[in-house]
């Protein structure tokens, strides 16, 4: 068993994480079939997946409810199970406030206040804050063996997972109860000119938006008054989870060398917040069944044709340099972590079939083809 | 005479997804007018950003720099406007650090949205009627604006209408206003969506494209198609190619179906830019190895050549 097949047999939760554009969903969608077809009943949380890709796995155009993914044609073993679903993060923020609130009047209160709109849809942090709720959420219900979560694009690994954090510190009455009595936060005993400094800018802030700032700060804060201390223990339940023995991060990647140098950044910020790493992927490198050795004339091919083909062939070598250098580079900042290379296959992943190929990848010998795995230890 | 896209406006925004070549995309259109003898002022809005690497020259700051004659590079920092407006309200610095740097604010700047960009547009603004000389030419001919990403930018370009629609009068009211006067002149200034031949890419550039022609708060202006896999073979090589009498374990063959299955795809996906957004994307190619560096960029300011061909004025 290779270690991706490991972590696929092994772990409870596994965290797709990586820069935009490195095919994030689609990594995970081919993890979470791998799992399957090897008899484990398995969720697949997803952010934004293209539209072939929702249509690969039989989600509809706004899927948050789960979607039973039809794998039996595949050939899984007993008892594997996909359900995909799509991540809704203003509704599971709406949620969790209807469950943390006091009353409902309490939570009609929070839910039309002009801030937390803005707090729940449109506030850097959300989107993060809410997988790992939602993360949560499908973790304790205890329905699947596997849970695997692909993440919304991020530059550092920790403004994901400090995303709990920075949302209740924003949340907390603490850092707005300066609004009501700014001159004690400024300076820590009152002060006329800190009062009417605030004020002032208040005020400019109310012309620009149009709204009474004041007023909804205040029931901002007073409708989360009774909630913070829910969200913060929830939090903390949530910071346990990933940093469980059950549970691991797999680092996706392309092979360009600033989105490497970044996967290296996020390794090591990984590392040090006490995450296991379990895997980095790299994907989209060039297939090694096209770099097979040169023959002579296998083909009669006419001379300027073949003088654009070896440019073309070239082009693949130099590429292929390139997925290894990287590959090398990963591996000396990581070291002992499994890497998996994923050629750029030349269509679109538009299919379960193409999604099983990847998974195959990942755990050789399922499905009917049998693949090589270039697992590199 | 016709319009021309790039050399007759003042102002273009350059945007697009994360990741997708922008600040090379902003570099490549600048000289690209910078060789026909235009003033060029380049704008970058990200403390991190990384024109200076292209274009060389000094270090970027708040005033306008000269990288050489007649090419200037400035960094406007959003969060810096927003002090520079604070000063006027709030002549205290200390107070105004700690108002900056606390979470209550951040909170305020978030559901006042716009401010940031708001202001951040009034500076470009600023530098674009900057006027010399007895007969008040401008000082730029054109500035190109190294902009946020797509998700980031709309909200940029939208806010002056909408700040105007909320305040008619008053002070900001009318800087909101001659901002969207600027903006919404589509002779002036547009924007230059930047994308990559992929489906999630383009998904995005179409939406963001017909979002802003619904709001009507910028002109589209030209769509560039970065990393955009060659066109090497004939159409009569092409079919050659894929006969199926061929022995496919040669490599060459190989590698010719594989690049002829790569660049069916990215035309794929500009056919599909071509029919939602009745526009032609200028092609990027896709260079192995891509660095931010000058080699690069040159191909990429031929590739402008090619698809706006004028005279060029001066020597390269």
């Amino acid at each position: 068993m290779n270690r991706i097949e490991a972590l696929l047999q092994q772990k409870k939760i596994l965290l797709c994480l990586g820069g935009g554009g490195v095919g994030k969903t689609t990594i995970s969608a081919s993890l979470a079939l791998a799992a399957a077809l090897r008899g484990r009943k398995v969720a697949l949380l997803t952010i934004d997946p293209a539209k072939r890709l929702k249509d690969a796995l039989g989600m509809p155009e706004l899927a948050s409810e789960p979607t039973r993914v039809a794998i039996d044609r595949l050939g899984a073993a007993p008892g594997g199970e996909l359900v995909a679903s799509m991540l809704d993060a203003k509704r599971t923020f709406d949620q969790l406030v209807a469950r943390f609130a006091p009353s409902l009047e309490a939570a009609q209160r929070i839910l039309h206040n002009r801030l937390y709109q803005y707090v729940s849809g449109a506030l850097a942090g959300s989107q993060e804050y809410m997988a790992l709720e939602k993360l949560y959420e499908i973790a304790t219900a205890d329905t699947y063996d596997l849970l695997i979560i692909d993440t919304p694009p991020t530059h550092h690994a920790l403004d994901f997972l400090d995303a709990p954090r920075r949302m209740i510190d924003l949340l907390g009455s603490q850092a707005l109860s300066f609004l009501q009595r700014p001159s004690l936060a400024l300076f820590g005993v009152g002060s006329r000119i800190a009062q009417a400094a605030l004020e002032a800018i208040l005020r400019a802030l109310e012309r620009f938006t149009g709204m009474k700032l004041l007023a909804e700060v205040a029931d901002f804060i007073g409708g989360f008054e009774g909630m913070v201390d829910g969200f913060q223990s929830r939090a903390d339940a949530v910071r346990r989870l990933l940093r469980d023995a059950q549970t691991a991060a797999v680092l996706v990647t392309s092979a360009e060398p600033l989105t490497v140098e970044e996967t290296i950044a996020f390794y090591r910020e990984l590392d040090r917040a006490g995450l296991c790493v379990g895997a980095v992927v790299m994907n989209r490198t060039v297939p090694e069944a096209l770099l097979g050795r040169m023959r002579r004339r296998a083909n009669p091919i006419p001379s300027e044709l073949r003088r654009k083909l070896r440019e073309a062939r070239h082009e693949l070598e130099l590429l292929a340099d390139r997925d290894r250098r990287m590959a090398a580079n990963l591996r000396a900042a990581a070291y002992g972590l499994p890497i998996a290379m994923v050629p750029a296959f030349a269509r679109d992943v538009a299919s379960l079939e193409s999604l099983r190929e990847i998974a195959e990848l990942f755990t050789p010998g399922i499905g009917r083809r049998g693949k090589v795995v270039s697992l590199s230890r | 005479m016709s319009f021309h896209p790039i050399l007759d406006r003042r102002l273009l925004f350059v945007s697009g997804k994360g990741g997708v070549g922008k600040t090379v995309a902003t570099a490549a259109i600048a000289l690209y007018a910078f060789r026909r003898r235009k003033r060029v002022l380049v704008v970058e809005l990200s403390p991190y950003g990384r024109l200076r690497e292209l274009l060389g020259g000094p270090e970027p700051g708040p005033e306008p720099a000269e990288i050489q004659p007649h090419l200037e590079l400035v960094r406007i920092e959003p969060r810096r406007a927003l002090e520079d407006f604070l000063q006027g309200i709030l002549p205290i610095r200390a107070l105004r650090q700690r108002l900056l740097q606390s979470h209550s604010f951040s909170i305020l700047t978030a559901a006042a949205p716009g401010i940031e960009e708001f202001l951040t547009l009034a500076k470009i603004v600023d530098l674009e009627a900057i006027r010399f000389g007895l007969r008040r030419r401008p000082r730029y001919d054109l500035i190109v604006v190294d902009a946020p990403a797509t998700g980031h930018s709309l909200p940029l370009l939208s806010t002056a209408r909408t700040l105007m629609e909320m305040m008619p009068i008053g002070p900001i009211g009318k800087t909101a206003d001659e901002v969207n006067r600027v903006l919404s002149d589509a002779r002036r200034t547009a924007a230059v969506i930047v994308t990559i031949p992929e489906e999630m890419a383009v998904n995005e550039t179409i939406e963001i494209v017909s979002g802003l022609s619904r709001s009507g708060a910028v002109a589209i202006g030209p769509l560039i198609a970065n990393a955009v896999w060659p066109d090497r073979f004939t159409a009569d090589e092409t079919r050659w190619l894929m006969a199926s009498a061929l022995d496919a374990s040669d490599p060459l063959i190989a590698a010719g179906r594989y690049h002829v299955e790569r660049r069916r795809r990215a035309e794929e996906q500009m056919a599909r830019m071509r029919a939602e957004l009745r526009a032609e994307p200028v092609e990027f190619p896709f260079v192995v190895n891509a660095t931010l560096d000058r080699p690069h960029l040159r191909r990429l300011v031929a590739a402008l050549d090619h698809a706006y061909p004028s005279v060029v004025m001066s020597p390269p």
